[in-house]
């Protein structure tokens, strides 16, 4: 099986080679052509087996919950690209399915969503960002700054909770608790990925 | 032509890379090594 690694690099020497361009810009195009081509296979293949499974929807706002925030907050990776599709394709729609399938009253959709919200904020205000050592993060500005972006991302999907769930009430629409709960477990997993035990849990699967 | 469209590549391609360079880490998680020239060693 070829690569992706070893495509974008194909890609990039041709660009390189083409427009004469020197070995830091070659590099930023590979780091570039990397990142579009893993974000695309990634989000793909979640729709795929949503798909097969029947929660298209459901798979892809805790596809979309974990990665808005990961962006910010870092966290926990894995050990190549194949793996991360892998363990993401397969926490998404499994986490999907759960969340599809699991019958829960409106009054414990609130206490687990309070639950993990106050843990996230918690969480989050001690330890994001967690860099790694492929992409270390030294600069304490930006430290800062991911910090505050993590922790604004956190409130706009308390906010969408808090309408998901006065939504409910008012109107009685079952599937929009079925989103405030991919709403939680995409949180769950991706702050999860923040402490050392999700350093040990996923470091068994990297 | 063919200059062109590599051009245009090239140019998204930087653009994602800087995108991805501000943020912590990719959009999934796997994150490979980030060019030199785009760390920042404050």
């Amino acid at each position: 099986m070829m690569r992706i690694e070893y495509i974008c690099e194909k890609i990039s020497n041709n660009i390189a080679q083409e427009l004469n361009l020197d070995d830091d810009k070659r590099s930023v195009i590979n780091y570039g052509i990397f990142a579009f081509i893993q974000m695309g296979i990634c989000i793909v293949l979640v729709i795929v087996f949503g798909f097969i499974f029947n929660v298209v929807l459901e798979s892809l706002i805790i596809s979309f919950t974990i990665s808005i925030l990961r962006k910010s907050s870092g966290g926990v990776h894995a050990s190549s690209p194949g793996r991360c599709a892998i363990i993401g394709t397969i926490a998404s729609v499994g986490m999907g399915l759960i969340s599809k399938h699991i019958n829960v009253s409106f009054s414990l959709v609130i206490l687990i969503g309070s639950i993990i919200f106050i843990w996230s904020y918690y969480i989050v205000s001690e330890l994001a960002p967690v860099d790694s050592i492929a992409k270390p993060i030294k600069s304490i500005k930006k430290r800062n700054r991911l910090k505050k972006s993590s922790m604004v991302i956190l409130s706009v999907y308390l906010i969408i909770v808090i309408i998901n769930n006065l939504y409910f009430y008012f109107m009685k629409n079952s599937n929009v608790l079925v989103y405030s709960l991919c709403i939680y477990m995409g949180l769950l997993w991706q702050v999860f990925s923040l402490t050392k035990y999700g350093y040990l849990v996923m470091g068994k699967f990297k | 032509m063919k200059n062109r469209i590599l051009m245009g590549i090239a140019t998204v391609a930087t653009i994602f890379a800087s995108i991805v360079a501000t943020s912590a880490c990719y959009w999934s998680s796997y994150q490979p090594e980030e060019p030199k020239c785009l760390r920042d060693d404050e």
